[in-house]
């Protein structure tokens, strides 16, 4: 089973991916911070995929791809941008950072079902 | 030329006077902008909750019809198993509802922020220079300039989506 870390600082964003992820037969992980996410990743957890959002408190989306990647479990996995923000300034900083792709919110299931299938060979 | 005196007494030049009112006006047009949008989402999370509910309510209905042969067992349960897909289906779509709901959350922080800066603004600098009258115009761009989404985005310029030539919606890179 593939494990998906879902970040997202809406509690309910986070609990309707992970209930139609689930069902989908992903292991999701979900975490309402950056922060949190890393420290997961810190101790150990090792996902296939990590879905986050861009404009959160504190750390934001970008900065968190950036630091994510100079963790070894995530140095090569797919990191999805999951977001409301549609710009191709913030595509472009979120490129560089190390986003495998973008998605823009609101997003179906069947549409993410697909790149998942895309990303997660 | 009618003197313009700031509530506590002191006269304002006409230049900063005039430069305050622009950007004043600056400032309530990107609000009702921002709030237009949150009303259009608000409504489109309402309708797609309302269609959504309204779909699965249908489903069950076909669930509730008299089958052709109740004997087949197979028939039978290959409708049941259609019914049942088409209602997962439907409830799991909803999912794009909750992004929406999302939004205009983040819409509404978006409002809040430029309302507290507004509150925040100290009126007897306000009337010092053109420079300080320009700070309820500042506060419009440092709400532009920060992490808005895009539906916002719109809003605060006052554009329409067609004229800022959309990106997809889906990229990899």
């Amino acid at each position: 089973m593939k494990k998906i870390l879902l970040v997202d600082d809406s509690p309910t964003v986070l609990a309707s991916m992970r209930q139609v992820l689930e069902r989908a037969n992903y292991a999701v992980e979900a975490s309402v911070s950056p922060e949190v996410a890393l420290a997961k990743i810190g101790s150990g957890y090792n996902p296939d995929l990590v879905i986050t959002d861009l404009n959160m408190p504190g750390m934001n989306g970008i900065e968190f791809i950036a630091a994510a990647r100079r963790l070894p479990p995530c140095r090569f996995i797919p990191i999805l941008v999951l977001t409301t923000e549609s710009g191709q300034a913030h595509r472009d900083k979120a490129k560089i950072a190390g986003a495998t792709g973008w998605l823009v919110k609101p997003v179906a299931p069947e549409k993410l079902f697909e790149v998942l299938r895309q990303v997660l060979v | 030329m009618t003197e313009v005196r700031h509530p506590q007494g002191m006269v304002v030049a006409p230049e900063v006077a005039a430069t305050f009112a622009l950007a004043i006006g600056s400032y309530s047009r990107s609000l009702q902008g921002q709030a237009a949008a949150v009303a259009a989402m608000s409504e489109k999370v309402t309708t797609g909750w309302i269609e959504g509910v309204s779909d699965v309510l249908r489903a069950l209905d076909k669930l509730r019809q008299p089958v052709p042969d109740p004997a087949c067992a197979v028939d039978l349960q290959a409708r049941v198993t259609e019914i049942a897909g088409e209602i997962e289906l439907r409830l799991t779509s909803l999912m794009a509802e909750v992004q929406r709901q999302d939004m205009v959350r983040q819409m509404m922080d978006s409002i809040s922020g430029m309302a507290t800066a507004i509150g925040d603004l100290d009126l007897a600098e306000l009337v010092t220079s053109t420079e300080a009258a320009l700070h309820p115009r500042r506060i419009v761009e440092a709400t532009e300039a920060g992490f808005v989404m895009d539906t916002q985005r719109e809003a605060v310029q006052a554009q329409p989506a067609s004229a800022t030539g959309a990106a997809p919606d889906l990229e990899l890179f």
